[in-house]
């Protein structure tokens, strides 16, 4: 018995021992040590398994050495269901550390910090890189400013693709207005009998069609008390419904459009003679079928496509996305500091080296004297710094790759074309949409509703003669509620 | 009778390593099941994603306020009849399928052909949801799915499966039964080996037939494990299968498809309202517990061995 305890007492005095020269040693080192700054993933080329170790180190180390800071990667999936999930959970409990991570500002309130003076004194790169119209989708009502743009206002995400093949089979030349599309899709069926019309979504046909229909496209609007209303209760809303299901009906759509599908798997048939969706479908999807060949149609898009309306397409505002610095981060100079590092616009390299690696080691321009093409030398770095995917990076370089080069070359080419499309009366408001739905409980409800009915709506499980009645179940769920909010916060915000 | 305090030390100290062991399990369900208990408190505050442990101890009470949301919802009705229907239908159709193949199974005598059936049968059990989800797109789709292939092929003109009110739910139903019939026979089979062989061999003697045998030996005694899954089965009765409907359902099916869950998914976690969430929560597991403690008590009437 004795001797064992004697030998409990050893071992407890060597792990003691070894503990307290342990923190001494972590204590020297912290005196000097490099600041660092944990990411979340910013980029969906990051993976759960992460960049190799030597590649992760080697990218790491070049950062470092650049900015004097010395950047985390967190390896996981953001395609995961559970990335927000995790990411949440993360920053309410402050395991793992977390100091830039993406979002809309107004739902990540309580968890991250106004940059303001931050910015001012370690972030002239990133105030240079933004419009100024960008930064009120940054800025509270208050003047603070919770993040650093992300995605802003595009104009390049809803364009209408006709498919090049058949527009060739039919001798025609490029529809350039929306009274030229139905005409133009009876044509393609006269060569092709199974020619359709193909969006990802409801939402997505609504921002490229809608604006052939009402003033405002597919946006709020304001009536003449002053009060913001949604677009379903705008003047020539109604017809657009009208015409889709009046399409639907004639069999014009493909006829998975409104239930859950795959686009790509759906344009593989080569069927689509129309696509009005989202554009990496046809920009990254449709490319990357033509590069593993087999697939040899091309989408091309007039620009843009008008209608007696004005544009048909609405662009898209995504005001409130934004990288942001955690209230808890120890050090949130140096998180600024890196990111500062990344959006110097004059200098792509910097971003280049956060997103594709070490120069030299990991790509290599394409052409020295005119640099835009990266050609990748090795894929094992999987992004893991980048803290600088934001649109006026995005336009400054773009990998050579047969399947990506068309998508790169289209966000740089129409991204500020705001003419293409309507812009939304409201478009510098930077809705709080968490606040509404805390203030207005029927909310999600009306959501749905929206959603829901006119998808029945032009389906034709619901006859188009309901379309008032449609109008009057919405106030009876609280739509009246819905608008309230939306006109309180425009009008904290408007000019 | 009082118990000496040295032979109480003399059994403690005997039976130590038991209760160590225990000790292990009784920690497990302290620290994972009782503690996290203390976020029911959550449902009765306003509670941000981001707050700390002591911003939810001190933030003042708000009393129902998150329950009444969900009540006063306009499709409140509407999602707790699909969600209890949908799980009906998946109890009603689905409870019995797995007994049914454990039966079939135990009957068949040649070994090789029996594992081969068990094998395929449980594969489907192994695919993630996902998988599942897009299995069933790819069978169902308009353009090139098996099944409209097959009823183009006999004359009839493709249908829109997915977006369809009146096929969804069964479409989950038996996406389920194909999904987790082989596993869930499992129990059965194991219940079933258990028998004592000589009540078979009585029954051969006293001329029963195959279906008498499983009529009169093997049913009655799996019974009690039919009664228990039967009582936990219902115990879920709102719980009807979130990350398939998720990921299948559309606008065209929401008044057949839209379940507690994925309201819940929707008005409370994507628009990170976690005290609705888990106000929604709490109603779920109140009421499972009531139809659990009530299928207990009925099943023991019964005369059926419960629970507890």
């Amino acid at each position: 018995m004795k001797r064992t305890l004697i030998s409990i007492f050893a071992v407890v005095c060597l792990l003691a021992a070894g503990t307290a020269w342990a923190a001494g040693a972590e204590e020297g080192a912290a005196a000097e040590a490099i600041p660092e700054v944990y990411i979340w993933p910013t980029i969906g080329n990051v993976t759960a398994q992460g960049s190799p170790p030597e590649v992760y180190e080697r990218v790491q180390q070049a950062i470092t050495d650049a900015v004097g800071v010395k950047p985390v990667g967190h390896a996981t999936d953001p395609y995961s269901p559970e990335f927000r999930t995790k990411l949440n959970l993360a920053l309410s409990s402050g395991n793992p550390r977390i100091d830039v991570f993406t979002g809309n500002w107004p739902e990540y309130l309580d968890a991250v910090q106004p940059i303001n003076e931050l910015l001012d004194e370690y972030g002239p790169n990133i105030k240079a890189a933004f419009p100024e119209l960008w930064w009120n989708g940054m800025t509270d009502s208050d003047g603070n400013i919770w993040g650093i743009p992300r995605l802003g206002i595009m104009a390049h995400t809803f364009f209408t693709w006709f498919q090049q093949n058949m527009l060739d089979d039919a001798g025609m030349e490029l529809p350039t207005t929306f009274e030229e599309l139905e005409g133009a899709l009876l044509k393609m069926r006269e060569v092709n009998p199974d020619a359709v019309m193909l969006s990802s979504s409801f939402e997505h046909l609504r921002n490229a069609w809608a604006g052939a229909f009402t003033e405002g496209g597919n946006a709020r609007w304001l009536d003449d008390q002053g009060n913001v209303q949604l677009p379903e209760f705008a003047p020539g809303y109604r017809d657009f419904i009208a015409t889709m299901a009046e399409w639907y009906g004639q069999g014009y759509f493909h006829p998975d459009t409104f239930v859950k599908h795959d686009d790509t798997e759906i344009i593989k048939r080569g069927n689509v003679g129309i696509f009005a969706g989202w554009y990496s479908r046809i920009t990254i999807n449709v490319q990357r079928l033509i590069a593993a060949g087999g697939f040899d149609k091309t989408y091309v898009f007039p620009q843009p496509l008008m209608s007696d309306n004005g544009p048909s397409a609405t662009n898209f505002v995504s005001l409130t996305a934004a990288f942001m610095i955690s209230k808890d981060s120890p050090d949130p100079a140096a998180a600024m500091k890196l990111m500062n590092w990344q959006f110097d616009t004059n200098n792509p390299e910097n971003a280049a080296t956060a997103e594709y690696g070490v120069k030299g080691i990991d790509w290599e321009w394409e052409d020295p004297a005119n640099p835009y093409f990266i050609r990748r030398i090795s894929q094992d770095y999987v992004s893991e710094f980048m803290v600088a995917t934001s649109l006026p990076i995005s336009i400054l370089y773009a990998p050579d790759s047969e399947d990506l080069k068309k998508h790169y070359l289209h966000m740089k080419d129409y991204q500020y074309e705001y003419d293409f499309g309507k812009m939304p009366f409201d478009y510098y408001v930077p809705y709080d949409f968490k606040a509404a739905q805390d203030n207005v409980g029927a909310w999600s409800d009306i959501t749905r509703m929206l959603s829901e009915e006119q998808v029945k709506f032009i389906m034709g499980i619901r006859p188009m003669a309901e379309w008032d009645d449609f109008l009057n179940e919405l106030k009876k769920a609280g739509y009246d509620k819905v608008s309230a909010e939306y006109t309180r916060q425009y009008n904290i915000h408007k000019k | 009778m009082l118990v000496d305090r040295s032979d109480f030390r003399k059994a403690f100290r005997k039976s130590l390593p038991y209760y160590v062991i225990a000790l292990a399990g009784i920690l497990f369900f302290l620290i994972f099941r009782y503690v996290p208990m203390f976020g029911i408190v959550i449902a009765f505050k306003d509670v941000s994603p981001f707050s700390s442990v002591q911003d939810i101890l001190t933030k003042p009470f708000v009393g129902i306020k998150w329950f009444q949301r969900f009540f006063e919802s306009y499709y409140f009705w509407e999602i707790l009849r699909n969600t209890i229907l949908i799980r009906v239908m998946l109890i009603a159709f689905g409870f019995p399928v797995p007994i049914i193949l454990a039966l079939s199974l135990n009957e068949v005598l040649q070994r090789g052909f029996k594992r081969t059936i068990q094998t395929i049968a449980y594969i489907p059990h192994f695919f993630s949801t996902v998988v599942v989800a897009g299995l069933v797109m790819m069978f169902l789709s308009v353009d090139g799915g098996i099944l409209n292939s097959v009823i183009a092929l006999l004359g009839g003109e493709p249908h829109l499966f997915l977006g369809d009110p009146r096929y969804f739910r069964w479409i989950l139903v038996v996406t389920h039964i194909w999904q987790h019939t082989g596993w869930e026979s499992i129990l059965y089979l194991a219940a079933i080996s258990s028998i004592d062989p000589e009540l078979y061999e009585s029954a051969v003697i006293d001329g029963a037939n195959r279906m008498q045998k499983i009529r009169f030996i093997t049913l009655p005694s799996i019974s009690f494990i039919i009664g228990l899954l039967l009582i936990f089965a219902v115990g879920r009765l709102l719980d009807a299968g979130f990350e398939l409907i998720l990921l299948l359902y559309s606008e065209p099916v929401y008044e057949v498809a839209d379940i507690i869950d994925t309201y819940v998914y929707r008005s409370g976690l994507l628009a990170m309202q976690y005290s609705f969430a888990t106000a929604v929560g709490v109603f779920k597991s109140v009421a499972a517990m009531v139809l659990l403690l009530l299928c207990n008590f009925v099943a023991k009437r019964l005369g059926h061995s419960g629970l507890f």
